[in-house]
């Protein structure tokens, strides 16, 4: 960058008389260069330079925004809560490789041990209530507690970052569920069952119970609910169409109870 | 009005008391909240901060109540918070980070909040960080970041655990004079176990030890809680609680001055040895 801008266009830019183009190749060439920096500023009155400015760094911060928020914000998130989920425990890499291998192990299982998609629907479900757990609080949140001081601490930062990972593990358990063995229950049975745990979770969770111990003890119910209706003979109780209605029925239920208990619900916040 | 105020506030932690009967109001100035380790400052600030809510008693904060939710939202609105341990996300950089900060604030408009965000950082000397990773910065600078967090939007109450510990002397200076010089003059509520920064920092100090205030008063009044319980000597004296050889080589005491010693003019470190001091000794018999 040894070219200096020749005086005669810095007047122009300064009068405003620039084509668009020739005026942002001059604002590149005054972000780097201090000297023709001087040089504009002493030209151009200061409030047409406060915005010029402004724009400027906005849009250098712009660019390093990072990839995977960029990749949120393409697919329609509001800037805002993209950046809100890129700084969502669980939702980074590892946890989603975990789930995938999770979901890949339950299905290999369900298409070897000749227990049909049991083990599936065993094990999808505690997927969301485990990533909700770890998403939201002290324990896995570096700044959770400078979070929790903010406007949106509490219920709505939950409510986001629940919903994200529910959202992540629905998207990777349908698509492994596009694999398993049918044997009539159809591939969407186990959707409900995960809402129905993950309200129950955040409802119990607006008590004074911390989420992990929440999270941990309604997993553990689940698959012992799965294990003893696998070993009756009619599994059907649990996955079957009637089961299925009643399943809705009461996450509606949880769901009415969580939104009416909401500001109670402060599970990153010590008790 | 007080920014602050807590009536008879009691937390406990399993069976330990953090918190006893704590009556309190902060007025807008910059308190020091002064106690040795465990005394229950930072059990204090979060719930100042409306993170923590007490046992018992009744919390007030810039008028509002932090157990009702809208109130809640309303005082987390005009607050700033330095946890004892901010937690950042180490990959971030530092202006990512406060951004993050700024839009759980409620700042949405992505200019004002991009200005904004620069403003905090130039405030506290990032400027020339502000794209930097954070587990590239020093431990001085990462206490910057958590100031400069909590600066966003001009709070009217700011609320720093233990801000100024692991600072080097000049870091500490310049930190001071951060919160001295604050445009919008918030109230301050600052806590740390260091006696230098209430007499260099704070209009009003509070002593707290093992969850109750033992003091409440400007840094002088606590000095003179002191006086004529210090004397200088040559030589050890028993008689004294707490004792020390000062770097003119002679020995400093604190406790019941006998009658055949000078007593000297006390400092807020005397006052603050006298008062824990004083527990530590209650404790152990
Ligand atoms: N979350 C917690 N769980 C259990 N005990 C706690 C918790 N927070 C504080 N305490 C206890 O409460 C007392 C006061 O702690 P704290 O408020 O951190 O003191 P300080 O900040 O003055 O060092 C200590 O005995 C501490 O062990
Ligand atoms: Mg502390
Ligand atoms: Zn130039």
């Amino acid at each position: 960058m040894t070219t200096h801008l020749p005086a005669a266009t810095i007047e122009k830019y300064a009068a405003d008389a620039l084509p668009y183009a020739d005026a942002s190749s001059v604002e590149a060439h005054v972000l780097a260069c201090p000297a023709c920096r001087r040089l504009v500023a002493g030209q151009v009155d200061q409030a047409r330079l406060r915005a010029i400015w402004g724009e400027l760094t906005d849009r250098v911060d712009e660019d390093r925004v990072r990839v995977p928020e960029r990749w949120l914000r393409r697919l329609g998130t509001p800037a805002p809560v993209a950046k809100i989920l890129v700084c969502t425990p669980s939702l980074r890499g590892s946890w989603l490789l975990g789930v995938v291998i999770t979901l890949a192990l339950a299905v290999l299982a369900s298409r070897t041990t000749g227990g049909g998609d049991l083990p599936f629907l065993a094990v999808a479900p505690v997927l969301p209530v485990v990533g909700i757990a770890v998403s939201f609080g002290r324990a896995m949140d570096a700044a959770w507690e400078v979070g929790e001081a903010t406007v949106t601490g509490g219920f709505p930062l939950l409510l986001i970052r629940a919903g994200a990972v529910l959202a992540a593990c629905v998207s990777v358990t349908a698509v492994a569920a596009v694999v398993l063995p049918a044997d009539g229950r159809g591939a969407l049975a186990w959707l409900l069952p995960s809402l129905l745990l993950v309200v129950v979770t955040l409802v119990i969770s607006t008590t004074r119970a911390a989420m992990p111990y929440v999270a941990a003890t309604i997993s553990a119910i689940w698959l012992c609910v799965v294990a003893i209706a696998a070993a009756s003979p009619r599994t059907d109780a649990l996955f079957g169409s009637g089961a299925q209605a009643i399943t809705a029925a009461l996450t509606l239920a949880a769901a009415g109870v969580l939104l009416s208990r909401r500001h109670a619900i402060e599970s990153g916040t010590l008790r | 009005m007080s920014s602050l105020s807590l009536e008879n506030v009691g937390k406990k932690f399993g069976s330990t008391p953090a918190l006893a009967g704590v009556r309190l109001e902060v007025e807008p100035s910059v308190t020091g909240l002064l106690g040795p380790n465990g005394a229950g400052k930072t059990t204090l600030l979060r719930m100042a901060a409306t993170v923590l809510a007490p046992d018992s008693g009744r919390i007030r904060i810039l008028g509002r109540d932090p157990a009702h939710p809208h109130e809640r939202v309303e005082i987390r609105r005009r607050l700033g918070y330095v946890p004892q341990e901010p937690g950042f996300y180490r990959n971030f950089t530092a202006f990512d980070f406060v951004d993050y900060v700024a839009v759980l604030k409620d700042i949405a408009e992505r200019r004002r909040r991009h200005d904004e965000v620069r403003k905090v950082l130039d405030y506290v000397g990032l400027r020339d960080h502000a794209h930097q990773r954070i587990k590239a910065l020093s431990g001085g600078m990462r206490q910057r970041l958590a100031l400069a967090q909590a600066l966003l939007g001009d709070p009217e109450l700011l609320i720093l655990d233990e801000a100024t510990a692991g600072l080097d002397p000049e870091q500490r200076l310049r930190f001071r004079e951060m919160i001295s010089v604050l445009p919008q003059r918030p109230t301050v509520l600052i806590s740390t176990h260091q006696t230098d920064d209430v007499s260099a920092l704070c209009q009003r100090v509070v002593v707290l030890i093992a969850g109750t205030i033992r003091f409440d008063g400007t840094p002088a009044e606590l000095a003179a809680t002191a006086s004529d319980r210090v004397w200088v000597d040559a030589d050890r004296d028993e008689r004294a609680a707490v004792s020390w050889r000062t770097s003119a080589g002679q020995f400093r005491h604190i406790g019941e001055r006998p009658a055949d010693a000078q007593s000297v003019t006390p400092t807020v470190d005397d006052a603050y040895l006298l008062l824990s001091g004083a527990d530590i000794s209650a404790r152990s018999s």
